[in-house]
């Protein structure tokens, strides 16, 4: 990817300001949601994050998720509850916090491959490298769908195929806002943020041990994301030493 | 070289100061939960032993470690790794890492200041990643560099000529370290050594990315510094590459 981004930095000068107060509202949403000591009932969160998904089960496991991690932390301490035979992995028991997961995840995935499908309609990507990668990256996200939708058929789990809608509902201003390719670099930064800390979150809350390699095999590639876009708006591509994850659904969204 | 100097210096601006105040609490964390997960180990899988594989896998970018060199059925009756091994292991290839860009900064052969400075910033970054290896490694953490992987690392720094031959090996360097953090989520037991790989991993993998990018790699492909998932078959396993004792 050729990046001499003289343009896209003095775009980013120009807008950045635009896309802040654009991004302000999804914050504050978030933050009112998720936040400590969030007065929103817990019934209020999982509406907000499990639109359509199977929010009964995800009240039985007491877990959320979205733009960040908390629902995976929620929903790997249920009580493991078997639901299908494992016939292909010798030892691979499954809960259906797992397959919940999965779901939740594929969720957001087509989530991501919506908005940048969005952004690319909306024509606000005019740099070739920029417009390469956010391509690039839709493909990858659908890709990512697709293993998260099989390893939830394989767990025994009904797949998930639609983008999780209510994050997307919640993200429509942000997007109608949209301006420049500053914002929609900036834009997807958050999402790909928050996709590369919830995936980190959900190491270790799986039941089926082998889906912490699945999940990381696609939060490494969210990373990736998340420094070619970092470097594509003149940022630090690095900026941590380990990564943490700020950006999950904190614990005390779990209901 | 694809982006600038000034973008690659801008892409690696040295975050170790802002980061190196939470180490400390860090290996705290790694100490208590790894006394309180090592009695809880069960069986694993056996990723990073790969017993009887024969010269299957085995990569880090395939030239720099075929598989026609390893030695055969030298994995034969290896046990099971156990955490404290594996994170041994993972610690001996970060300071490997640690020694080679410090052996390519000295050769001289990467012209540009950010190159450089690109390589001493992630050098610093793996040698704090060894350091909480080796708190999770306990008694097993061997503190050395794995010799295996650095005088192969060595012999293709001399042979490269030119700075972008410098980049593209410490960029296949990256990938197989997170190809092997990858590979040893399936091995691991306790929360404190799964969530220690999986913090680690992210951030080779956006070395991967500065330093692709860098030695012109494409971005997109199999080979490219996107792939579209995380590769496990460029990583390193302890059959190849035992630890120096």
């Amino acid at each position: 990817m050729d990046i001499s981004n003289d343009f896209i930095r003095r775009e980013l000068r120009e807008s950045r300001a635009e896309q802040a107060a654009a991004m302000a509202g999804l914050r504050s949403l978030l933050g009112r949601v998720f936040g400590g000591g969030s007065p929103q009932p817990a019934a209020a969160k999982a509406d907000l994050l499990l639109g359509g998904l199977d929010r009964r089960g995800f009240f039985r496991m007491g877990g959320v998720t979205i733009a960040a991690a908390a629902v995976f932390g929620a929903c790997g301490g249920d009580e493991p509850a078997t639901v299908a035979a494992q016939e292909e992995e010798e030892d691979a028991p499954v809960s259906r916090g797992d397959i919940n997961i999965l779901r939740t995840a594929t969720s957001l995935e087509l989530v991501a491959v919506d908005v940048y499908k969005s952004v690319a309609a909306g024509g606000l990507v005019t740099t070739p490298a920029v417009r390469e990668a956010t391509t690039e990256f839709a493909k990858q996200h659908q890709a990512h769908a697709d293993l998260l939708k099989g390893h939830t058929v394989k767990a025994g789990g009904q797949a998930y195929d639609r983008p999780n809608p209510t994050l997307l509902a919640s993200l429509q201003p942000a997007l109608a806002a949209l301006t420049s390719q500053a914002g929609v670099l900036a834009l997807a930064l958050d999402i790909e943020t928050a996709a590369a800390h919830t995936y980190q979150a959900s190491v270790s809350t799986f039941t089926d041990k082998g889906l912490n390699r699945i999940a990381m095999s696609i939060g490494g590639i969210e990373a990736r994301h998340v420094a070619v876009l970092r470097a594509a708006g003149g940022q630090t591509a690095v900026t941590e030493v380990f990564q943490t994850t700020p950006r999950a659904v904190p614990t005390s969204a779990a209901v | 070289m694809e982006i600038s100097e000034a973008s690659l210096r801008a892409m690696v601006r040295d975050v170790d100061d802002e980061h190196r105040s939470g180490l400390p609490t860090l290996q705290d964390d790694i100490r208590a939960l790894h006394a309180e997960t090592r009695a809880q180990r069960t069986s694993r899988r056996t990723v990073l032993k790969r017993v009887g594989q024969g010269g299957a896998v085995l990569a880090i970018g395939g030239a720099l470690w075929p598989a026609a060199a390893r030695p055969a059925g030298a994995q034969a009756a290896t046990p099971e790794p156990d955490d404290a091994e594996i994170a041994a292991f993972a610690e001996s290839v970060e300071l490997a890492i640690v020694e080679a860009y410090r052996q390519a900064v000295a050769g001289g052969k990467i012209r540009v200041a950010a190159g450089n400075e690109a390589l001493t910033t992630f050098a610093g970054h793996h040698q704090q990643h060894a350091t909480a290896l080796s708190t999770l490694a306990a008694a097993k953490a061997t503190r050395r560099p794995n010799q295996s992987i650095l005088t192969k690392v060595t012999d293709q720094l001399r042979a490269a000529s030119t700075e972008r031959d410098v980049l593209k090996l410490a960029y296949e360097l990256e990938n197989a370290a997170a190809s092997t953090y990858l590979q040893s989520l399936g091995s691991l037991d306790s929360t404190a050594a799964l969530q220690l790989a999986a913090s680690i991993l992210p951030i080779e993998s956006q070395h991967a990315v500065v330093l692709g990018q860098a030695a012109g790699v494409t971005l997109a492909g199999e080979s490219g510094y996107v792939p579209t998932f995380q590769r496990s078959d460029q990583g390193v396993s302890p059959d190849d590459h035992p630890l120096s004792q």
